[in-house]
């Protein structure tokens, strides 16, 4: 059975994870904890759906794991760290772009501008 | 402000038991996924069940149902979906297996239909009341992260349930002092009289500190919101921010309306800004913020050297990572020194915290709750029912099994086999539930008058709730078809087929080793356990609403009054008003008789003081709650007058102080009703007034006070004319059916009288009643037929597991027939077998009923919980369904012909 989703797009909840890993390495409820903070709580991802989209990224080649940072606490090693790989940030970029262009067109900027004093 | 350190406590049992639970519903994924990742999401329960917003028992309930929500999607994604390399199960095998559980369950459509209205009855209750508990107790509220927000009042240390306000000195220290804090703001709540070109228009209003719109995070529409800029000199700031749907009606949304002039209360203060649509302050109905600097123009004083005038409450919100109860005992140590400080006026004060949320739903959080577990058990017994049936099912299935068994299959085949019919029938019984949920939904939405819950509760069966209802059903039918399972797997192979037939079904005598009269016992024990519940509850509630209100509610409404310029400022014109209102409003058709007070029953509004018994003992402070009424109006509102006399027009400003006592605090605290007449209290710094009257307790409060509150402080009443209030309430008898223009007409016979004074507020008393009773008489409703239900289901359990015993004993009843015995003593054998299951299930079911009760005591009102009416009525109730049950067996025993039954 094939993925449903095809490779070339990233569901908003993947490229919230991906986000999340740019600065540096997380573990997975870091990651959460992240997320929720950048959407303010719009978003807050389930451990299941989580980690669902982290071995799918993982299987994508996107991001992977690695040794735990020397700042993290004794309780945060308990868990893997993943970390955005090269191809995650170019694919990433990739998104961002064509998230870009689609609020700074004119259509998305008269939507957003309503509303505002 | 320091981090707390982590929690490194070891964990309770509860939350041990929550993770094994977890970890057993990790297992449901993938096995590749589960092996790789199954650890973290371990850490990640821990992580995420640690936090703040999951405490307590909703905090539970929130965290579960996000859980399991996310759980059930993610597992069905993770089995469809992805390519699996070991499949725990494999779909094409899965869809043969669900139709052929489907032909041969529609082969057997009695017993069918039987199993799934048995599990709808059960999911559809599940379903309908975790809807009301999503609603209110889960969903969001109207507010930024609104489950940080709590609201602060002004208490005692010794009765933290007693809350008055607070003053603005003590809120202010408290604002810059008490850790654990994002944020605090001094609040109170009046309603406004926006002067307009035609009249007055009254609007609800907050007048807030500095603080008010950080601490909320609202962000505005228009213009500017108020900040501590704003709260800096008594009287100095003339500015209102309003809310957008005044700005529609009253402004036309004009799109300069900030800097604009309105006049409110006499004041002109200019509009600053304008808040969306959706915020509507702490009120959630308010439509105007102004800062409390200028708390003048509600006769207030914001300079308060004394620190005595304590009318100010507070609305706060939670630091990050602070607990509510960790953020109390901050505010507790800081009044605490100031307590120290200033014994005179903050002895033994302090400020008390609860939750948003909490506030705004009262009562109806415990009493959702309550159903919560009423409806959790009514599923178990349904699932008991089901699985009782089941297992009858696949006794008389036991060859068809054996023969798959000699043909090759496994014993888990054989088992999935009997799971599936669970799991089939179960679909259908939650495709049923979710049709009879939501029709009863919108039922029970359209019942309850309005107002009885707050807006923000919109009960709806969404998307996340049906991912819940679908793993909780997963479950039950995972338990209904495991006892069937187990039993066609343990099926004997050698031997004839007769005798595993009878050895399947247990042997006369031998009823203990029947899977079947076990579930009928426990499910006997579960009913009973919950009847004994609900039986409780029923009766706190029978209490609550019993409670005499002590006035006439029917025919009677209510508008409030508030007097503004000039007319406002002398008591004596108040009085000279207030009596021409009155008759003025008596005038009006379809108005019957009118009287006036400070405020009517059920309507808020009401103020507490202090009194002492023994004049110049300051031991003998008692607190109470005054009234200031009209000569007739306590015979206007039908209260009994117990003793002494009433109070007159010869009551009038210059006249001995007089007052009348509710029977409340002649009993408590003058010695009964007859002592107390002619006592003399003391009602002010120097004034001194005399009892001449005692009259009937009335409820002036909430009706439905907190489950578990205790007593409330008394009530006085002192004559109007003595001590006019510039709000007050015009109390009407009105004709049925006349409100339709009521309020308008009222406007003008007012106005009439002096035209500055603003008529709002207009509320049937009837009405209010029935509005706060509400939430009781649904739940005592709700719970009255999940009751019936489980009686009827205990009742069907035994009847079936008799007749399931009748018709597999033929051969044993022919026998004996043969032998002599009568129709009657063959009734008699079955009627106690039936008394027997029965007798046992109700023993174990009080057991446990002792041990859980306790859990419910607090809830409890008028009644405790071994109170032996309830545990009396419930055996009683359940004994005549065990009997009626056994009644059609007994008699099909005695209709066996002999000569057939040997036969075979």
């Amino acid at each position: 059975m094939s993925p449903r989703r095809s490779h070339r797009e990233l569901s908003p909840a993947t490229v919230q994870i991906l986000l999340s890993l740019v600065r540096e390495p997380l573990h997975g409820y870091g990651i959460k904890l992240e997320v929720e903070r950048r959407t303010e709580g719009l978003i807050s991802l389930g451990s299941g759906t989580l980690y669902q989209a982290l071995q799918r990224l993982e299987q994508q080649g996107l991001i992977a794991v690695v040794e735990p940072p020397p700042a993290a606490s004794d309780d945060a090693r308990r868990g893997r760290f993943y970390a955005l790989r090269e191809e995650g940030r170019a694919r990433l970029e990739a998104e961002l772009e064509l998230l870009e262009r689609t609020v700074s067109s004119p259509a998305a900027r008269s939507i957003l501008g309503r509303g505002r004093a | 402000m320091t981090r707390k350190p982590p929690d490194r406590s070891p964990p309770s049992l509860l939350l041990r038991l929550e993770e094994r639970l977890f970890r057993i519903l990790v297992w449901l994924y993938p096995g590749s996924f589960r092996r790789r990742f199954g650890d973290e999401m371990v850490t990640f329960f821990h992580a995420e069940r640690g936090r703040d917003r999951h405490r307590g028992p909703t905090g539970a309930l929130r965290f579960w149902k996000a859980t399991l929500a996310d759980l059930t999607a993610a597992v069905v994604r993770g089995h469809t979906l992805d390519l699996p390399r070991e499949p725990v199960m494999q779909l094409t095998d899965l869809s043969r297996h669900f139709a052929r559980s489907v032909r041969s369950l529609r082969r057997q459509p009695a017993f069918s239909i039987a199993v799934v209205l048995t599990l709808t009855v059960g999911i559809a209750a599940v379903l309908v009341v975790f809807a009301l508990v999503d609603a209110a107790l889960l969903e969001a509220l109207p507010f930024a992260d609104g489950d940080r927000l709590v609201f602060v009042q002004g208490t005692t240390v010794e009765d933290r349930a007693d809350v008055r306000g607070a003053s603005v000195p003590e809120m202010r220290e408290w604002i810059e002092q008490a850790p654990g804090f994002a944020g605090m703001a001094g609040v109170v709540t009046p309603s406004l009289n926006l002067v307009l070109e035609d009249g007055v228009l009254p609007v609800p209003s907050e007048l807030v500190s500095g603080e008010f719109f950080d601490v909320l995070r609202v962000a505005p529409l228009k213009g500017r919101l108020l900040g501590p800029e704003d709260d800096r000199v008594p009287d100095g700031h003339p500015v209102v921010v309003i809310g957008e749907a005044l700005w529609e009606e009253q402004f036309g949304r004009d799109p300069d309306v900030v800097g604009r002039v309105a006049r409110f209360n006499e004041r002109e203060l200019t509009v600053v800004g304008v808040v969306p649509g959706d915020f509507g302050g702490v009120t959630l109905q308010a439509q105007a913020w102004v800062p409390l600097a200028m708390a003048s123009m509600i006769g207030r004083d914001v300079v308060d050297p004394d620190w005595g005038n304590r009318w100010l409450y507070g609305i706060a919100r939670l630091a990050e990572g602070v607990s509510l109860e960790s953020a109390q005992a901050g505010l507790d140590a800081v009044a605490l020194e100031l307590a120290e400080r200033r014994p005179d006026t903050n002895e033994g004060r302090t400020g008390t915290l609860r939750a948003a949320r909490s506030l705004y739903l009262g009562t109806a959080e415990d009493l959702l709750l309550v159903l919560l577990v009423g409806a959790g058990g009514l599923l178990a017994v349904a699932t008991l029912n089901a699985a009782g049936l089941l297992v009858v099912k696949g006794g008389s299935r036991t060859d068809e099994y054996a023969i798959c068994r000699a043909l090759g299959a496994s014993r888990a085949a054989v088992a999935g086999r009997a799971l599936m019919d669970a799991l089939v029938l179960a679909a259908v019984a939650a495709g049923l539930a979710w049709l009879i949920g939501r029709w009863t939904l919108d039922l029970i939405v359209a019942w309850l008058p309005a107002g009885a819950l707050p807006d923000w509760v919109e009960p709806a069966i969404d998307g996340s709730t049906l991912l819940v209802t679908c793993a909780i059903v997963a479950v039950s039918a995972l338990a209904a078809g495991l006892i069937p399972a187990l039993q066609s797997a343990r099926g004997d192979l050698t031997g004839p087929l007769r005798d595993v037939r009878s050895s399947a079904r247990g042997a006369a005598g031998s009823w203990w080793r029947s899977p079947q009269q076990l579930l009928v016992v426990g499910e006997v024990a579960v009913a009973l356990v919950l009847l004994v519940g609900m039986g409780l509850m029923a009766r706190t509630f029978e209490e609550r609403l019993g409670v005499d209100v002590g006035f006439e509610p029917a025919g009677l409404s209510s508008a409030r009054i508030r007097l503004t310029g000039e007319i406002a400022q002398d008591p004596a014109a108040r009085t000279a008003f207030a009596e021409r209102a009155r008759a003025r409003v008596a005038a009006l058709p379809d108005v019957g008789a009118v009287s006036f007070g400070s405020d009517v029953p059920l309507r808020g509004g009401f103020s507490a003081s202090r009194l002492l018994l023994e004049p110049e003992n300051p031991d003998s402070l008692v607190r109470y709650y005054v009234h200031r009424v009209a000569p007739d109006f306590r015979e206007h509102l039908g209260v009994e007058l117990l003793a002494g006399r009433d109070i007159t027009a010869d009551d009038a400003a210059g006249a001995p102080r007089v007052m009348l006592v509710g029977r409340d605090l002649a009993e408590r605290y003058l010695g009964g009703v007859e002592a107390a007449i002619g006592r003399e209290l003391q009602v002010g710094r120097e004034d001194v007034a005399t009892v001449v009257g005692v009259v009937e307790t009335v409820r002036w409060r909430d009706l439905t006070a907190d489950l578990g509150a205790g007593e409330d402080d008394p009530d006085a009443y002192f004559p109007f004319a003595q001590q006019p209030a510039p709000v007050f309430e015009l109390a009407l008898r009105v004709r049925p059916g006349s409100d339709a223009d009521l309020l308008p007409r009222l406007r003008e016979a007012v106005a009439d009288v002096d035209p500055s004074a603003a008529v709002f507020a207009l509320a049937d008393l009837e009405e209010q009643v029935v509005r706060q009773t509400a939430g009781d008489r649904l739940t005592v409703t709700i719970l009255a037929v999940f009751g019936a239900a489980a009686l009827l289901l205990a009742g069907v359990a035994v009847y079936s597991s008799l007749t399931n015993a009748v018709a597999h004993r033929r051969r044993e009843i022919a026998i004996r027939q043969a032998l002599g015995a009568s129709a009657p003593e063959l009734r008699q054998a079955v009627l106690r077998q039936g008394a027997g299951l029965t007798a046992i299930g109700a023993l174990v079911g009080c057991a446990v009923a002792f041990a859980l009760n306790r859990l419910l005591a607090d809830l409890l009102y008028g009644v405790s919980t071994l109170d032996p009416v309830t545990y009396v009525a419930v055996l009683a109730a359940l004994l005549a369904v065990a009997l009626l049950a056994t009644w059609v067996p007994a008699l099909r025993a005695t209709r066996v012909p002999p000569q057939s039954a040997l036969r075979s």
